[in-house]
């Protein structure tokens, strides 16, 4: 069949990935600590068109048919990665004693557990924590922050959090936050409810440059402005493509229903 | 192939967005109900799903192709920090500054706490709430005239030959995790967690705060953070709203590929 109808669906699901990836970001514009998602394509490999025959090529007292290069031609577009914008959101003040920011690059450990991995570090920037019914520092989806010692047990939300990390509680301190930075934030994947999986296992490294601020959350970090021209620029790009499968389609009912007819 | 999972962002964003108005607009309908404590919601991102397999050409082997699929409400904390006080001059009004919750019993024997100090005697010599439930630990001589509640919680009473009876003590209670403690109406909260975990003590001692006789705790509730939420919350609900739409108009454009 025609390539091009094949070309021109592929950019219709590639746009359809965008508006998902552009819908799941505005939902969460107001998610704290999220980090934007976006989509990158790439057109599939690239085939390179050649003549055959073509003008003919003088080799001695022979004349070769030389075959000729008409150029290159895409096969459709496709999903290659789906990379995470790691940039800092806005910091807001809320003056709850469990909200917690971090200032730097680093990352908050929480357990995770995973099937057959009950001892699964993940790793979130969602500080809006909570102390959950047995006392333990907690993030909203239930998983404990882990501290030096495993995770932390702060009994009420009156407790202080040092810059370095160290909770403070009825004078004496707790435990201090386990933070930790990576040298590429990319070995990270997104898991729901804001869990950063460390899929390479890199294990990060104890942060150096990262501070806490308690009292503070850090916002999501989506450009809406960006988002909803995105949006758009998705919606006419997915309405063209459309119409070049309308035009192909026109262009083979042609084929099947005028060439060659005999009347 | 699906259009679906935009159109499902959407819906769970406008369904948040509407969470946090319906919360702003709670808080703001308490603005003037005594030791009223605001609430607010926790947003958290719904589960990634895999590119692969969802009919989106995507480079196989690359464990990290994922999208999240929208936001949901994980579940809404009330922030439980100090308002501001007034003064009302009514001797039953009670206020505490500092840590702490009174107690009331219901009329089937049910323990409630509570910071709304907005009390008045009733006939039998009860210190009793707006709803008649009663302020535990104090029974007064019926007839008393004056009533005098110290920093310390001791409530008095001015005998009409001038005298000063001691007529009790008002003990405030704290809990070793206020994640236990739950709204139940009326200004009250109940606690479900072990009773072991609830601490009775003395105002001013033991990190309880004192207690302010004639004055009322006001709501926690800021006025310009509830607008500024509200605002927030609309123009969320409208790029939701715009995306439902956008999804909508792609699939209808997808319906249409066959004329």
């Amino acid at each position: 069949m025609i390539r091009g109808l094949y070309c021109a669906a592929s950019g219709m699901d590639v746009q359809q990935a965008k508006a998902e990836s552009i819908s799941n970001n505005l939902a969460n514009s107001a998610t704290p600590g999220f980090k934007a998602e976006n989509i990158q394509v790439q057109s599939f490999p690239e085939v390179l068109l050649v003549q055959q025959g073509g003008p003919k090529r003088q080799v001695g007292a022979m004349a070769l048919d030389a075959p000729q290069e008409i150029g290159s031609a895409g096969m459709g577009a496709l999903v290659t990665g789906v990379p995470i914008d790691h940039a800092p959101g806005v910091v807001q003040e809320t003056g709850k004693a469990t909200d917690m920011v971090l200032k730097g690059p680093g990352f908050f450990a929480v357990n995770a557990p995973a099937a057959g991995d009950p001892g699964r570090v993940c790793y979130t920037r969602n500080g809006a924590f909570k102390v959950d019914q047995e006392g333990y520092l907690a993030v909203g989806s239930g998983y404990r922050v882990l501290g030096q010692g495993g995770a932390i047990r702060v009994e009420d939300t009156g407790f202080n959090v040092a810059p370095d990390g160290t909770i403070e509680a009825g004078g004496a301190a707790v435990d201090k936050l386990r933070l930790v930075e990576f040298d590429d934030v990319n070995v990270l994947r997104k898991e729901a409810g804001g869990i950063f999986v460390d899929v390479e296992g890199t294990g990060g490294r104890q942060a150096s440059l990262t501070t806490v601020g308690q009292g503070f959350l850090e916002r999501s970090n989506v450009n809406v402005v960006d988002e909803m021209v995105g949006l758009v620029s998705v919606m006419r790009s997915y309405e063209a493509n459309q119409r070049l499968i309308q035009a192909y389609d026109e262009q083979l009912a042609k084929t099947v229903n005028q060439v060659g007819s005999l009347r | 192939m699906n259009v679906l999972r935009a159109l499902g962002s959407g819906a769970s964003g406008l369904n948040a967005q509407q969470i946090k108005v319906d919360i702003s607009a709670n808080n703001l309908a308490n603005i003037n109900t005594p030791g009223f404590k605001k609430s607010s919601p926790d947003f958290f991102e719904l589960v990634s799903q895999d590119l692969l397999n969802s009919g989106i050409p995507a480079a196989a082997g690359d464990n990290r192709l994922a999208l999240g699929s929208g936001v949901h409400v994980a579940e809404v904390t009330r922030v439980y920090e100090q308002g501001n006080m007034i003064e009302t001059g009514a001797p039953a009004d009670l206020a505490i500054q500092g840590e702490g919750f009174f107690k009331v019993l219901l009329p089937d024997g049910e323990e409630r706490y509570t910071r709304g100090g907005s009390f008045t005697l009733d006939p039998a010599g009860n210190i009793v709430t707006s709803a008649g439930y009663i302020l535990e630990g104090i029974q007064l001589t019926p007839g008393s005239s004056k009533i005098n509640v110290a920093r310390d919680g001791t409530v008095s009473v001015v005998n009409h030959d001038e005298t000063i009876t001691v007529e009790g003590q008002i003990q405030l209670y704290q809990f070793t995790n206020a994640a236990g403690l739950q709204a139940a109406g009326e200004d009250l909260y109940s606690f479900n967690g072990p009773a072991a975990e609830v601490v009775a003590g003395d105002p001013g001692t033991g990190g309880f705060g004192i207690v302010r006789q004639g004055c009322l705790e006001k709501a926690n509730v800021d006025l310009v953070e509830e607008m500024t939420n509200l605002i927030e919350a609309q123009r969320a609900y409208g790029f939701n709203t715009r995306i439902v739409r956008t999804a909508d108009e792609m699939w209808s454009m997808a319906n249409s590929l066959r004329k």
